[in-house]
């Protein structure tokens, strides 16, 4: 005679059921329709060839730039969006079919249900921002193959090797390179601290229209949280009620703006290891932090 | 009641502890990103106010290069109608949002210093005074435009090659002292091509630079097989020509550039080049026999004499 399973949270298969039900519930509602948009937006981009006039030195470096810029902006816009709104859906829409009373009613730890709901939206988050990297990055190597080959054998074509060399490593940097992943990266992890934020606010609210209100607060005010932070830690020029202000402002809110990597990495700069491995460690601290809190909220909640 | 109001309670001072735990870390970490150039400073005011509110919350939203993206467009927009003044202010916002990309300091610095300069200097609206006050104040705030972004960007060669190039321009104004400082930096650099330093020595030869010195760094430069350009075997010969005047100007004209054909070339493009501001000694004497050679008179529309007399006449009337 087999014993009952101890309902233990953190069950990963039990983890696992609820974040691909999720999944596949997000995408019934035809998320992935956002990837023709994309498709559109990064064609547009990619014929956007307007800026070099006079300048057939600079011909065609604008477009790469133009399509890393708008490709990476699209894919902020479009994963924060989802990330509040489709959490800030979730848990009302599962009281209002009922789904809830069902999960709840079986031996599913509150704090499974949670992380599986969360997994569920940042899932689709990356499916998302995996394809839009794929799609950038074909755009990106093909564009970049053709205006080198243009430019080398157009206006370089009679200069020395070596000025023909650096033209061809300026064309390259704009182009394709690990750092334009390591931004989809972060990305991908501004996106997972916003859901989880969102899906913190759902646990207190029951009404969509309110989670998704305050998150885009929240997401705007997490943007100038490091300006906040600064106040009350310098201090120069705040009076007493400024500084705690400041104070209030940075301890509650996350800070989004080291997100703001991504802008860097559009204009070139090297997004090293060690800083995405920072922005990875402070997202897993966020969104562990989210959920444990969201888990107390919700865990005496009666439905 | 009080079963409902605890875990609230509890979850707001989770919230705070952690906020306190993770202040520190977030500040060391916003200072390196910032070390790295990772992170750019605030917004000044001012900016804020250019960019207006809605695209100054898109901007602060992790958006800003998509911004300066769309600055950038009324930037270029205004330069089809020649608006110089909104040209300036949206070039200036661009590289506000986006301080680290050289092609918007490259292609601003382009329209505020050539573009605009021009346009004043043509526009035969103003009086000829003013015009040329205009341009020169144009130039003067491309130049600072130009620099800007080099010091913004000091790895970038080419921004300081651009800056180098602008200032060396015969026709803006130029100040060699500055090209050869902006050519310089952009040699330090190390990643420019070897025509930088090409350009360096010619500014410091225009800014006066002791002939021994200059002579000595062209036989230096000229070792590269892909320095031996015709402008700096040129000033190989002027410089010689200056130091010790040659007893048979063909002979060393030929040792230079291996024929007399080559050498009248090379040496008449030299020659009739009137605002390159580049030493001449020894040139026109070496023209002439090089052409008297060839068959070619002085007053033959071939000759390079009869050009030079031409484009310093063309050049007077202009003025």
């Amino acid at each position: 005679m087999s014993r009952p399973a101890k309902n233990r949270p953190l069950s990963p298969r039990r983890i696992g059921v609820i974040a691909l039900h999720t999944f596949t519930q997000l995408v019934r509602m035809k998320v992935f329709y956002f990837l023709g948009i994309f498709a559109v937006v990064l064609l547009c981009s990619n014929l956007l060839n307007i800026q070099d006039m006079g300048r057939p030195d600079l011909e065609g470096a604008d477009v790469l730039r133009s399509i890393r810029s708008v490709s990476l902006g699209v894919m902020t816009l479009f994963s924060v969006v989802l990330g509040i709104v489709a959490t800030a859906l979730l848990l009302p829409k599962d009281v209002e079919d009922r789904t809830l009373y069902t999960i709840l009613a079986k031996p599913v730890p509150r704090l499974d249900y949670l992380i599986g709901k969360l997994g569920g939206v940042l899932l689709l988050i990356f499916v998302s921002l995996f394809v839009m990297d794929l799609l950038m990055t074909g755009v990106l190597a093909i564009r970049t193959h053709l205006l080198v080959e243009q430019q080398l054998t157009g206006m370089a074509a009679a200069w020395p090797a070596d000025e023909r060399e650096a033209l061809r490593q300026d064309i390259l940097r704009q182009g394709a390179t690990w750092d334009l992943h390591g931004a989809t990266l972060a990305v991908f992890l501004r996106s997972a601290v916003i859901a989880s934020t969102a899906l913190l606010l759902s646990t207190f609210s029951t009404s969509t229209l309110f989670t998704t209100i305050t998150a885009v607060l929240v997401y705007f005010i997490g943007n100038f949280q490091a300006d906040a932070r600064e106040v009350f830690l310098s201090g120069e020029g705040a009076g007493p009620l400024e500084r705690a202000g400041g104070m209030a402002l940075s301890v509650v809110f996350p800070d989004f703006k080291l997100y703001n990597v991504v802008d860097s990495v559009v204009q070139g700069i090297a997004l090293s290891p060690a800083a995405l491995g920072s922005l990875v460690g402070l997202t897993a601290f966020y969104v562990v932090l989210h959920l444990f809190v969201s888990w107390l909220v919700f865990a005496g909640k009666e439905f | 009641m009080k079963s409902r109001i605890r875990p609230i309670l509890a979850a707001a001072g989770v919230i705070v502890a952690a906020g306190a735990l993770r202040m520190p870390v977030e500040q060391a970490m916003t200072l390196d990103f910032r070390r790295q150039g990772l992170l750019e400073e605030p917004l000044a005011i001012d900016v804020k106010e250019k960019i207006g509110q809605n695209s100054m919350v898109v901007a602060l939203a992790g958006l800003r290069t998509l911004v300066a993206a769309f600055t950038h467009l009324q930037t270029t927009e205004k330069f089809t109608k020649a608006l110089w003044n909104e040209v300036e202010d949206h070039a200036e916002t661009t590289v506000r949002l986006s301080p680290r990309t050289p092609y918007y300091w490259d292609i601003g610095g382009w329209h505020i210093g050539y573009n605009a300069a021009s346009s004043y200097r043509s526009d035969h609206d103003l009086p000829k005074l003013r015009a040329e006050a205009e341009a020169r104040r144009w130039v003067a705030k491309g130049r600072e435009f130009f620099e800007r972004g080099a010091r913004n960007n000091p790895g970038e060669w080419r921004l300081w090659a651009q800056l180098g190039s602008f200032c060396s321009n015969s026709s803006f104004f130029p100040d060699d002292a500055k090209a050869a400082e902006a050519y310089g930096k952009a040699a330090a650099t190390g990643k420019a091509p070897m025509s930088v330093d090409r350009f360096r020595l010619l500014a410091d030869v225009r800014v006066g630079k002791d002939p021994e010195k200059a002579l000595a760094e062209v036989r230096e430069l000229l070792k590269e097989p892909a320095n031996r350009v015709p402008t700096l075997l040129c000033l190989r010969y002027a410089l010689e020509a200056r130091e010790n005047p040659p007893a048979d100007p063909v002979g060393a004209v030929v040792a230079i550039f291996g024929t007399e054909t080559k050498a009248l070339r090379n040496l008449g493009a030299y020659f009739t080049n009137i605002h390159s501001r580049l030493p001449m000694d020894g040139v026109e004497t070496a023209v002439r026999l090089l052409e008297r050679r060839a068959g070619i008179a002085p007053e033959d529309s071939r000759s390079f004499i009869f050009e030079q007399d031409k484009l310093l006449d063309r050049d007077r009337f202009a003025r």
